[in-house]
């Protein structure tokens, strides 16, 4: 266990190509009101290597989603790089999968058929794509389930049928924003325990936007804490890196994971602290 | 159970208007209109001829298939072009700036105002009516399309993005889909526009339709048969509304139509 302020997050072994890695990226917007810009992120270096969980906490507007839709190519930073694999990121790609929240699942379609949609899409032959859908279907257990539509599912079935839809991309990193923020606690933590069966299966990189500083001590290999933000005028940055030695799989109860999430909720909170002794 | 329930519902209230009406021209209160008794004698004429033996006796299924080709043909002209140049428009800001204006200037314009124009340019006939029904229809189904596709949640065009899609497969597997339901709106809408237009071409002297037929009663006085013609236009439009539901119903099978969200 070891907490290191503002330490550039290192690829976790050494030598590694990290799948994503982000040097000096910022983000600024046009102001809401005058001229001028706000800037949301500055100055953020992150390395997700190969098969390695990564956590970003924080609290609320700090910036952790923009910075993940930044690595989606779904938002452009205003200054640094951004890579996937060495390539410049500029676009959404299916070497970038993601999970949002809210799901984004085709409704009109069935869970097969969501999960189907990236071989198609790429032209991957029907037999072949077929075999891939059934072995995910499996995987996130919802073979009983593959021909209902999703609007016919619960959330946290719907939230399955979406992470077996980018895992069938085959992805370098699964970028996931918040992604069971919108379940209820049990469910969440079955989708958790569900996750970490198959990332351990799988060996995907994995991005993960919580807010929940156990949900990400339970997840990650390490934890990234995103701090600042606008609403405290300061730019968001990487205020710490923790990386997560705990032995799987984790027990919330034990006292070294409390240790570490006393810690980390003091690193995530400080912020709100200041601000409240300023007030 | 549901049917019988309908009918018991549905039947009162025209059969009590039918009753008023034979009540008012018995009574003498309605004068110039026939009795409903001698329009349905006149409608089974115009259908199955052998009663009056007038140049429309039996007529109905050629007349009805003159205006129903005319409307189906119309709207299906407008229907390819308004729905591939409202997903276009509703996508492409560009193009709709060039384009979005000159429909929103000519849009106002009522099809009975280009009637004129219309028979100078395409002559007096049929295919005039067809070009007045495809004006009709081409403005309900673009803008229907237009506002479905720029209410496709962001959230399927990201996913869409994320895993992959071209741009070409977005189009038609993402946007033409999640915007169908206001699609088929803007279609029904349509619909009911080019039945309305395709009377009023109708009766610039075209031979044959529906229009003509009411016209042309009209200029014999024949009431009954200006009724009876009525009656199948309404039908008919009624039909090709129920028509287009059932085939997206079976076009769709069970999938849902409308975003969770």
């Amino acid at each position: 266990m070891t907490i290191t302020e503002q330490r550039a997050a290192t690829p976790h072994s050494a030598g590694a190509v990290p799948h994503v890695e982000l040097r000096g990226i910022a983000k600024a917007y046009p102001a809401s009101h005058g001229g001028g810009t706000t800037t949301a992120l500055a100055g953020i270096d992150l390395f997700v290597a190969p098969g390695e969980f990564v956590a970003i906490v924080g609290a609320s507007g700090c910036g952790k989603s923009t910075l993940l839709r930044m690595v989606g190519g779904f938002e452009a930073p205003t200054a640094g790089t951004l890579t996937s694999q060495g390539t410049a990121i500029t676009a959404p790609g299916p070497d970038r999968g993601m999970v949002f929240q809210d799901y984004g699942l085709f409704p009109w379609l069935t869970v097969a058929e969501n999960i189907g949609w990236g071989p198609r899409a790429r032209g991957l032959p029907k037999a072949q794509g077929r075999a891939r859908v059934q072995e995910l279907v499996a995987l996130v257990g919802l073979t009983a389930s593959a021909d209902r539509f999703p609007g016919q599912l619960s959330g946290g079935m719907q939230q399955r049928v979406a992470i077996a839809r980018v895992l069938a991309n085959d992805p370098a990193v699964l970028l996931m924003d918040e992604p069971f923020g919108a379940l209820d606690a049990l469910t969440r933590q079955l989708m958790q325990q569900e996750l970490h069966k198959i990332w351990r299966e799988l060996q995907p990189a994995v991005l993960f936007v919580t807010h929940s500083v156990e949900e990400a001590l339970f997840l990650a290999d390490r934890v990234v804490v995103l701090s600042g933000g606008p609403t405290h005028g300061l730019p968001g940055y990487v205020r710490a890196v923790v990386d997560v030695d705990l032995a799987h799989p984790r027990d919330v109860t034990s006292p070294r994971f409390n240790d570490l999430k006393r810690e980390l909720l003091a690193q995530v909170l400080s912020d709100e602290h200041s601000a409240a002794e300023q007030a | 159970m549901i049917r019988t329930r309908a009918v018991l519902l549905g039947v009162p209230f025209p059969a009590a208007l039918i009753a008023l009406w034979h009540v008012a021209v018995t009574q003498g209160w309605m004068t110039i209109i026939p009795l409903p008794g001698d329009v349905a004698k006149e409608s089974w004429d115009f259908a199955f001829g052998g009663i009056y033996d007038s140049a429309q006796s039996g007529t109905l299924l050629t007349n009805l298939w003159a205006s129903s080709s005319r409307v189906l043909m119309g709207f299906g002209l407008a229907a390819m072009v308004a729905v591939p140049l409202g997903v276009l428009m509703g996508r492409s800001q560009r193009l709709e700036a060039m384009v979005g204006p000159t429909i929103n200037l000519l849009r106002p314009v009522p099809v009975t105002a280009w009637v004129p124009l219309v028979l100078i340019v395409f002559g007096l006939g049929g295919r005039s009516t067809i070009i007045l029904v495809f004006i009709a229809a081409l403005y309900p189904i673009l803008l229907n399309t237009i506002d479905g596709v720029r209410g496709v949640p962001t959230r399927l065009i990201e996913a869409g993005q994320m895993l992959g899609t071209s741009s070409a497969r977005m189009l038609t597997r993402i946007v033409l889909p999640a915007a169908l339901p206001s699609i088929l709106t803007g279609m029904r809408v349509a619909l009911g526009f080019a039945w309305v237009v395709v009377v009023v071409g109708e009766t610039t002297g075209v031979p044959t339709g529906l229009g003509s037929v009411i016209t042309e009663a009209r200029e014999v006085s024949n009431t009954g048969l200006i009724i009876a013609g009525m009656a199948a236009i309404g039908l008919a439009g009624y039909a090709t509304d129920r028509l287009i539901s059932q085939v997206a119903r079976i076009a769709c099978g069970k999938r849902p139509l409308t975003p969770t969200r």
